[in-house]
């Protein structure tokens, strides 16, 4: 079984990231597998995490060092291992962290013309950007099943309307294609829904006539 | 490299003249394979409108559309595919509570109009509808579990010499699975008479939130944890799980949160708002109707005072439910939000006429639920002998402390809840218990999970027996003759079989105690006859209208005086009306 | 780049992305000098979908349909990878059933044997020879037929899930599957014939597109493009996962490190590849459970942790990095695909000095997939 025996992990503070990275190379890990970013916006930092490859023993570390968000740097890994430009170059598009001395920061690797925000980043709402930016299909119009029963139950019982009292179950947009409604992506750490609700009462259209009922 | 490098190749000439590998018959459509994930089907008399393939679909391709008018377990909603944004992942198959939603293996669709593709399966008829083949929910692979987390019991053998609660209740990681099988379509909240919020408070105890979901639950329920052990759960019964798998357990999920907490007044907040100010109401009954109209008036800031002739309020949750249901600390814990509320309990205390009519003109409205206090008589020979004693004395007389005596053997007549709760009550008294009903199992109304704790707790189930007398046995004690019954089909619908007596057969049953649990009827008489043929019929039924008023100006009235079906939950929804009528009043409706 | 380069003699030519010979999307800036590429610049971009962003919006089940689309040839090492990692976190990956962990290998193996088709198809058919990859896009139909039978879909198959795989194997297919095999057995011999001792292959594909062995460690490289260097790393063997431990293979090397030598190896591999899957059929348990059954995939959560889950695919290292945060959505999930290395930084390093004809055939040798290059 592939256990978790061969990998380890490690936290580093980054004025002792070099350091380690060279004492893991004599060590043995020569191989740069994978350099990425995870966002812990809620701490308001970075975790850059390499992960290196041991080969002749078969081990693998996941190195992290946390820098923060903002004006976040590191020191380029590009002059021992060639593939890390690539690696660098892609987080500096989607993060914004720079590699100062790595040929090709600022150069676009994947997007091509864009002006927003570092697009990986937490705080970077993909679906208001989508909704702002691209139309919805007309006549979308979706019904939450339990506005949809208990308002229509409780007018024919005694015209009392019933309101959930916690509205995580529905995360639907196309409710009424309302856009952003309650949390959002905007880092909000464990309990974040990401921008996925777009609530409406029982049931709304999205300001166009229901045209194909 | 040499020349056999140049030649060898070119033996691949002789393909020329094999059997090509394409398939000429391009028009012939190759049918996809029989597990193949193509356009939608539904089975729309199957689908209960849960909207969870809705919910579940990560590109939000469904739509639930108004197909039909929403009835309990159906929500009158389908499904409607978008094909600009399926990705025929097939998830909304796989969660399909009911198993209606399936994929047919067509795969070809021409069309030149491209709204088309948009499209309600089942119910705008397609030519793949009667495919066979095709993507269809199976077993082996679940989405949720369609197996409800078990509840723990004591050991019948040993339940019976306790008073201790048979059910021992969900733990933390348990209640938590549980509440996690439940995909929030709330159709459980129209078959619940009281609207609770239940897929919310299902939620919050899913995501560790247990304080949470006891607010939710008493936004709209002063008794959570009586229903979370006793109540008639028809909630259960439309439970989009339920129809292939088992229900959520949502009874057990109340129990849950609400037992929680020893205190309930760290939970909720019992902050009284000024609706009502100034005004007084006065509740005549402390069973779930008025208990629960007492404290949501209260919490509007009306001044509430509850009266009820018994030591305790809870009324029939009090003094007919037994305490290895449904102990008394769970119900002080609700009384004691009662007086944190600020209602005014006065128990011990039956209100007759002149205090009734008094009530009545010093405060804005009164409300009745006194319940049904008058047992149905055994209708036989012999029911005034000492030693036949009604069902609902022998419960209510043990709940008070009052002595009680029923020998080493006991026949109870009856199939209700009542029946089945005397019978055991009788077995931990240390008696050998039958019960003896008229008709078949299947049409005893108590509940089956009742019924099955009493088999395993050793009480003999008669049916089909009519009680024909009750005599008086030499030496002490009763004998109890009871007739077999044939069941004749039912006389019309709505109704239930009859059961008809075979002459000439008797059976006898030597016993200590005869205990008829055969049904109760309403006793209005302590309000004073004038008032009483004002407020109900002539046999004591008071009806209402949506707001609780009965024809009786300033009189409201709920619970099992009102309600057919009485159950505790219908009383506190009668309650809540109620409060809704009283607010009304106040505002000068 | 040399110093006697004179960029007034370079021509810019932009290479792709809509090119027959490069295999996928993605495009080759380059500058020559004649026809001697001088420097070149890869640049990707075209299929970038967002996957990475898309999984943080998603809970864990909603997540599952997507990530197959991250690599056409070969999807279902993506959803291994997925479905191992939070298995993983979450720590049940004990508890997915024994046949269901047979049934995902099966399923592995079955698509490196697909891809490995089209590659080998892929390798002359850059070069203008016109049977061989039609042959091999026949029997990677006949493959895909038998996906089609056993998950629903040809290509994208969304069927391993968490937990083991989401459907049972159907009656009969084994039987079916052996004569997609053996149609491909079939064939092997006619490929050496038209490909392996062919002259014009032989002459652009031995020396041609050489990998020198001391990048390996430098750049992180790994699958035939290794394997062809004589190096014997293969992540079943070193790494083994699911059921790979129980089954009967050698890791299989050449030596030359040119386009002849990992056409040699992708060609053996198809054949250790069919052995595999043999010897998966007639020894995987009859009968018992093929998924987990959880209390709920809608409302699944996961403790916080991280972790690194890699597998061999027909084109070398996969790998996902997978982050949680105690919620019902991944924090992160990191694509590793092995194209990142090999048809970026290594196609870039190998290029100077070669000649532009042999572009399309190195593309093809180290077996680019521009999606797992931009997710």
């Amino acid at each position: 079984m592939q256990r978790d025996g061969w990998l380890s992990q490690e936290i580093v503070s980054k004025a002792g990231l070099g350091a380690r990275l060279g004492a893991l190379r004599s060590d043995g890990y020569i191989q740069l597998t994978l350099l990425t970013v995870t966002d812990w916006i809620e701490d308001g930092e970075f975790e850059v995490t390499y992960i290196l490859t041991n080969p002749h023993e078969l081990r693998t570390v996941m190195l992290g060092v946390r820098v923060s968000r903002d004006g976040a740097e590191l020191p380029t890994v590009s002059d021992v291992w060639p593939a890390a430009v690539t690696y660098e170059q892609e987080i500096n598009e989607m993060f914004g962290i720079r590699f100062p001395g790595s040929p090709r920061q600022g150069v676009p690797f994947i997007l091509e013309g864009w002006k927003d925000i570092p697009p990986m980043r937490r705080d970077f709402d993909t679906l208001a950007y989508s909704v702002e930016h691209y139309e919805d299909r007309p006549g979308r119009r979706s019904v939450d099943t339990r506005r949809f029963v208990g308002r229509v139950t409780d007018e024919a019982s005694y015209g009392r309307a019933w309101e959930p009292k916690r509205d995580e179950g529905r995360k639907r947009r196309m409710n009424g294609g309302e856009g952003t409604g309650g949390e959002s992506a905007s880092g909000e750490g464990a309990r974040d829904t990401g921008a996925d609700v777009g609530r409406a009462a029982g049931e709304r259209t999205d300001g166009e006539e229901a045209d194909d009922e | 490299m040499g020349l056999k490098h140049v030649i060898t190749p070119f033996s691949a000439w002789v393909r020329a003249f094999t059997k090509p590998y394409t398939v000429p018959e391009a028009k012939t459509m190759r049918p996809g394979a029989p597990r193949y994930r193509g356009w939608h089907i539904n089975d729309t008399d199957r689908c209960v409108g849960c909207g969870t393939c809705a919910d579940i679909c990560q590109n939000e391709a469904i739509d639930m559309v108004e197909v039909d008018e929403p009835v309990k377990g159906d929500a009158g909603l389908r499904p409607r595919v978008d094909y600009g944004r399926c990705c025929w992942c097939a998830l909304c198959v796989d969660v399909c509570p009911s198993g209606s939603l399936g994929m047919s293996n067509e795969y070809v669709w021409v069309d030149g109009d491209a709204d088309v593709f948009r499209y309600t399966p089942g119910v705008d008829r397609k030519a793949w509808d009667e495919s066979e083949d095709g993507w269809r929910k199976e077993d082996g692979f679940h989405l949720f579990d369609p197996e409800r987390v078990p509840m723990p019991h004591l050991d019948p053998v040993e339940r019976v010499k306790t008073w201790a609660e048979v059910v021992i209740g969900y733990a933390e990681d348990e209640a938590r699975r549980e509440a996690s099988r439940c995909v929030q379509c709330g159709l459980c909240i129209a078959a619940c008479p009281a609207r609770m919020h239940i897929p919310d408070y299902i939620a919050a105890i899913r995501d560790g939130d247990d304080a949470e979901a006891v607010r939710i639950i008493y936004d709209n329920n002063p008794m959570p944890e009586m229903c979370g052990k006793v109540c008639t759960r028809n909630c259960e019964k439309v439970c989009s799980i339920g129809v292939k798998g088992e229900p959520i357990a949502i009874r057990w999920l109340k129990r849950y949160a609400t037992e929680r907490f020893d205190d309930l007044k760290t939970v909720v907040d019992v902050g009284r708002t000024d609706e009502g100010k100034g005004h007084s109401v006065a509740i005549v009954g402390g069973g779930p109707s008025g208990f629960t109209a007492a404290y949501y008036l209260a919490l509007r800031g009306f001044a509430v005072t509850i009266y009820d002739e018994l030591p305790k309020l809870g009324g029939a949750t009090y003094f007919g439910i037994p305490k290895y249901r449904f102990p008394v600390p769970s119900l002080d814990k609700q009384i004691q939000l009662l007086e944190e509320a600020g209602v005014r309990i006065i128990t011990d205390h039956r209100v007759e006429a002149d205090e009734f009519a008094r009530l009545r003109s010093e405060c804005l409205a009164v409300f009745v639920g006194t319940g049904l206090m008058k047992p149905y008589r055994l209708g036989a020979e012999g029911e005034d002998l000492a030693g036949v004693i009604f069902a609902l004395e022998f419960l209510r007389d043990y709940h008070v402390d009052r002595p009680v005596e029923i020998g080493e053997k006991v026949v109870v007549v009856g199939g209700g809840n009542v029946a089945i709760d005397a019978a055991r009550l009788a077995r931990r008294l240390g008696a050998d218990v039958t019960i003896s009903y008229r008709r078949r199992e299947i049409d005893m109304p108590a509940d089956e999970e009742e019924i099955e704790d009493a088999r395993a707790e050793a009480v003999e189930v008669i049916t089909q027996s009519i009680p024909l007398r009750v005599e008086r046995r030499e030496g002490g004690g009763l004998t109890y003759v009871w007739g077999p019954a044939e069941m004749l089909p039912a006389e019309g619908p709505g109704k239930r079989p009859r059961p008809q007596l075979i002459e000439g057969v008797e059976h006898r049953l030597d016993v200590d105690r005869v205990i008829v649990a055969i049904g109760q009827g309403p006793d209005l008489g302590w309000m004073g006859d004038e008032t009483a043929h004002g407020v109900g019929d002539k046999r004591g039924w008071i009806s209402t209208n949506e707001f609780g008023e009965t024809a009786v100006d300033g009189i409201f009235a709920g619970g099992d005086l009102v309600n057919p079906v009485a159950d505790a939950i219908s009383a506190i929804a009668d309650g809540l009306r109620a409060v809704d009528g009283i607010v009304r009043r106040a505002e000068g409706k | 780049m040399s110093s006697e380069r004179d960029v007034r003699k370079e021509t810019r030519l932009w290479f792709g992305p809509q090119h027959p010979g490069v295999t996928g999307n993605m495009s080759v800036e380059l500058w020559l000098q004649g026809d001697t590429i001088q420097r070149g610049i890869t640049h990707v971009g075209y299929l970038h979908r967002g996957f990475e962003k898309l999984m943080e919006r998603r809970t864990f089940i909603q997540s599952f349909p997507i990530v197959c689309r991250i690599c056409v040839p070969e999807p279902d090492t993506n959803e291994y990878l997925l479905a191992k990692g939070l298995e993983r976190i979450a720590g049940i990956e004990d508890d997915v059933p024994e046949r269901a962990r047979w049934i995902r290998t099966l399923t592995l193996e079955m698509a490196r044997l697909a891809a490995t088709l089209m590659v080998l198809g892929g390798h002359v058919g850059s070069m203008g020879l016109g049977p061989v990859p039609q042959w091999m896009m026949t029997l990677r139909d006949y493959v895909l037929d038998s996906f089609e039978e056993l998950s629903g879909h040809r290509i994208y198959h969304m069927y391993i899930v968490y937990g083991g795989v989401r459907r049972d194997l159907p009656d009969g297919f084994a039987g079916r599957l052996e004569k997609a095999l053996a149609a491909i057995e079939e064939r092997l011999p006619w490929i050496d014939r038209l490909m392996f001792e062919n002259a014009v292959f032989r002459k652009r594909a031995i020396g041609v597109g050489y990998v020198p062995p001391e990048w390996v460690d430098e750049m992180a490289l790994s699958g035939p493009i290794v394997r062809a260097m004589g190096i014997a790393r293969d992540i079943r063997k070193d790494y083994p996962y699911e059921v790979y431990p129980e089954l009967d293979f050698d890791v299989i090397t050449e030596e030359g490190s040119d386009i002849f030598a990992r056409a040699r190896v992708r060609r053996r591999e198809i054949e250790q590849s069919i052995s595999l899957i043999r010897q998966m059929l007639e020894r995987m348990p009859k009968d018992g459970p093929f998924c987990l059954t959880m209390p709920s995939l809608m409302h699944w959560r996961i403790e916080k942790g991280q972790t690194y889950v890699r597998a061999e695919a027909s084109r070398g290292e996969m790998g996902y990095f997978v982050v949680t945060d105690g919620s019902d959505k991944v924090r992160r999930v990191n694509v590793r695909g092995p194209s990142y290395v090999h048809g970026v930084s290594l196609l870039e390093r190998m290029l100077p000095g070669t000649n532009i004809s042999d572009l399309s055939t190195t593309m093809v040798s180290l077996q680019t997939c521009p999606p797992e290059i931009e997710r």
